[in-house]
């Protein structure tokens, strides 16, 4: 399959996927850019894996367009496509050594003469960091290291594209952190465009370029990391995404007025009617007197329910005047003059908060 | 574990450890006997006249017995070969089906192992007479694989559904077509499959007997047709002889190929 080099790498439209009468996809319509870190995040059962396999052509789509560089992938069978998969079991053939498993490729696409595939493997297993490991069994490998097995072996035919279906979920909480760095590190050094599926939004925010967050078979906002923490587009993405409080009012565009608390400014600009503000906790502060308040800030009177020491920051459980609780966090200096079920007040700049319609 | 103390709470370490031993010895000596009583230099099997190799020398010059070994070892050799293939045929195909196709499908390959095997060969006979087949070689073969392809079938769709659905995929992301993906991916990762289920339908069909009667033909008595026919006029040691030879060679195919797979494919053991 021949590609068009400034296309994008993927061009999803109105694609939609049923299952027995249910959409397990829905109306999807999404470009994913060439040398792209790109990561569809959501939890299980949101379609991010059906949407996945059927970039892989492992599904074909019930409706819309999948585009892989330019040229529609409609009927081009899964083993055609310019474009390989790491699976979350790995999948490395058990009958076959470390380096015929990496060679697989070369060896079935006849992508190379016979004669360059040892040293094609050899620079395969070194990109993952597995020198002299090719004569090695793959029961004999760890967990960490069978992944690189993986990736050595979906990479060393240069595809154009590689999914990578929630990479990490496997390996233990420290080669985690490793791995997601070794990954968007080998991810330039080829210079590949990366579409990782995966429900766990650390990972998503550290390695990607842009994620594209999924609930309930759509895409719900495509952005940077930074763009989906800081501008959440929904309530769904405010509270998936990190942690957020929620303020339910009305808006007129410079204040939500919530009903038992008062009026709160927010930033100008935004949405009128019936809204959430949205403030996460750690841009929440807290003080135990009103003149403490900075001025300018947004503040609510509640009373500490408790605050929980968490190392770097602590966490303080209020109640607010309508019954509600709201959560902040702060860094372990400002405790001062705070006491458990005493009064205190939150406050936060109105620009940390947003304003949600969904 | 969970097994051995709950049986130690009912009977003593001791009378288990017995009754293991029994039960071996209890497999074993028949085996035993058939050995030591093909050096028997008696006419009759069950009296003891001093040691001999003469029945050796008499089971080489009997062409009736020798044919009828040929006819079950290539009717053992085919069938086997045939009802391994269709075991892996059916766990591919078993994939293609949706759940309820997947059961009936199972359903109906399994079915044979519970219907009495001498009412199957009353009706494969009058199938066969009915299309007015003679009956011969292909009559038994086909008799044979009525009984050793549920066997197939349940090691091999067993060994394919436990493995990681993602091999294959991989194979196909990795560029295989369906050939392809067969022959270099699930083909060896079944081999241990195949392998324990050939043996396992050669062992059926070399000692078949109901089967075999219904669907022999002159010229085609299969061993042990002979041998039970041979009852009738009397048995010489020259089938313990036979019987001897026999053991000798499933012990070198067991020791050179099959144990270790066999008992890992049947019973799920997975030490290795």
């Amino acid at each position: 399959m021949s590609t068009n080099p400034t296309a994008p790498a993927v061009r999803l439209d109105r694609v939609g996927k049923v299952f027995g009468g249910t959409h397990a996809v829905r109306d999807v319509t999404l470009d994913i850019r060439q040398n792209e870190f790109f990561s569809i995040l959501g939890p299980s059962g949101c379609g991010k894996t059906t949407l996945m396999r059927m970039i892989t052509g492992f599904e074909e789509p019930s409706e819309g367009t999948v585009e892989l560089g330019g040229v529609p992938a409609t009927g081009v069978p899964a083993h055609k496509r310019d474009l390989n998969m790491l699976f979350q079991s790995y999948a490395l053939f058990p009958h076959l050594s470390v380096a015929d498993n990496v060679a697989f490729e070369l060896k079935v696409r006849k992508l190379r003469p016979r004669a360059q595939i040892g040293d094609a493997v050899r620079e395969a297993l070194a990109l993952v960091r597995l020198d002299g490991y090719g004569d090695r069994s793959v029961a004999q490998l760890s967990g960490g290291q069978r992944q690189r097995v993986a990736i050595a072996r979906a990479l060393i035919g240069r595809p154009s594209l590689l999914l990578l279906d929630e990479p990490l979920g496997a390996l233990d909480k420290k080669l985690r952190a490793e791995m997601q760095l070794e990954l968007k590190k080998i991810q330039r050094e080829v210079g590949v465009t990366f579409v990782t599926v995966t429900h766990d939004q650390e990972e998503a925010l550290t390695m990607s370029d842009r994620i594209a967050v999924m609930n309930g078979g759509r895409v719900v906002q495509v952005d940077t990391p930074e763009g989906v923490y800081e501008r959440p587009a929904s309530r769904f993405v405010a509270s998936f995404i990190g942690t957020s409080n929620f303020l339910s009012g009305t808006s007129d565009g410079r204040v939500v007025a919530v009903e038992g608390l008062g009026a709160l400014p927010v930033p100008e600009g935004g949405a009128v009617g019936e809204a959430h503000l949205s403030v996460r906790p750690e841009n929440v502060g807290v003080c135990g007197r009103e003149d403490q308040v900075p001025p300018g800030h947004a503040a609510l009177r509640g009373v500490l329910q408790q605050s929980v020491y968490l190392g770097s920051a602590v966490r303080h459980h209020l109640t607010l005047g309508d019954g509600g609780t709201l959560v902040a966090e702060t860094s372990s200096a400002d405790t001062a003059g705070l006491t458990a079920g005493g009064p205190a007040w939150a406050h936060w700049r109105p620009e940390a908060s947003r304003v949600l319609t969904e | 574990m969970s097994g051995r103390t709950r049986l130690t709470g009912r009977l003593p370490d001791t009378v288990t450890a017995w009754l293991a031993r029994g039960v071996i010895v209890f497999l074993y000596v028949p085996i035993v006997v058939v050995v030591v009583l093909s050096f028997n230099d008696s006419d009759v099997t069950y009296r003891w006249a001093g040691f001999s190799t003469r029945w050796y020398g008499v089971l080489a010059q009997d062409t009736d017995l020798l044919s009828a070994l040929r006819v079950s070892a290539e009717v053992g050799v085919v069938s086997a070969t045939l009802a391994t293939a269709g075991g892996l045929l059916a766990a591919m195909g078993m994939g293609r089906l949706g759940p309820r196709g997947r059961a009936l499908f199972s359903g109906s390959l399994f079915l044979p192992l519970v219907i009495p095997e001498i009412v199957l060969g009353v009706a494969l006979l009058s199938v066969f007479g009915t299309l007015k087949a003679s009956l011969g070689l292909t009559t038994l073969v086909l008799g044979h694989l009525v009984v050793t392809l549920p066997y197939a079938a349940l090691i091999v769709l067993g060994a394919h559904r436990a493995l990681d659905p993602a091999l294959e995929e991989a194979a196909t992301d990795l560029g295989c077509g369906g050939w392809q993906r067969f022959r270099l991916v699930t083909v060896p990762l079944l081999k241990q499959a195949l392998l324990a289920s050939w043996l396992l339908c050669f062992t059926i069909s070399f000692g078949n007997i109901v089967m075999s009667t219904f669907t022999s033909g002159v010229g085609t008595t299969t061993l042990p047709l002979r041998v039970y026919s041979l009852l009738k006029t009397g048995l010489t040691p020259e089938i313990n002889a036979l019987g001897t030879l026999l053991v000798l060679f499933t012990f070198v195919i067991i020791l050179g190929a099959g144990l270790r797979q066999m008992r890992r494919v049947l019973v799920g053991d997975g030490t290795d």
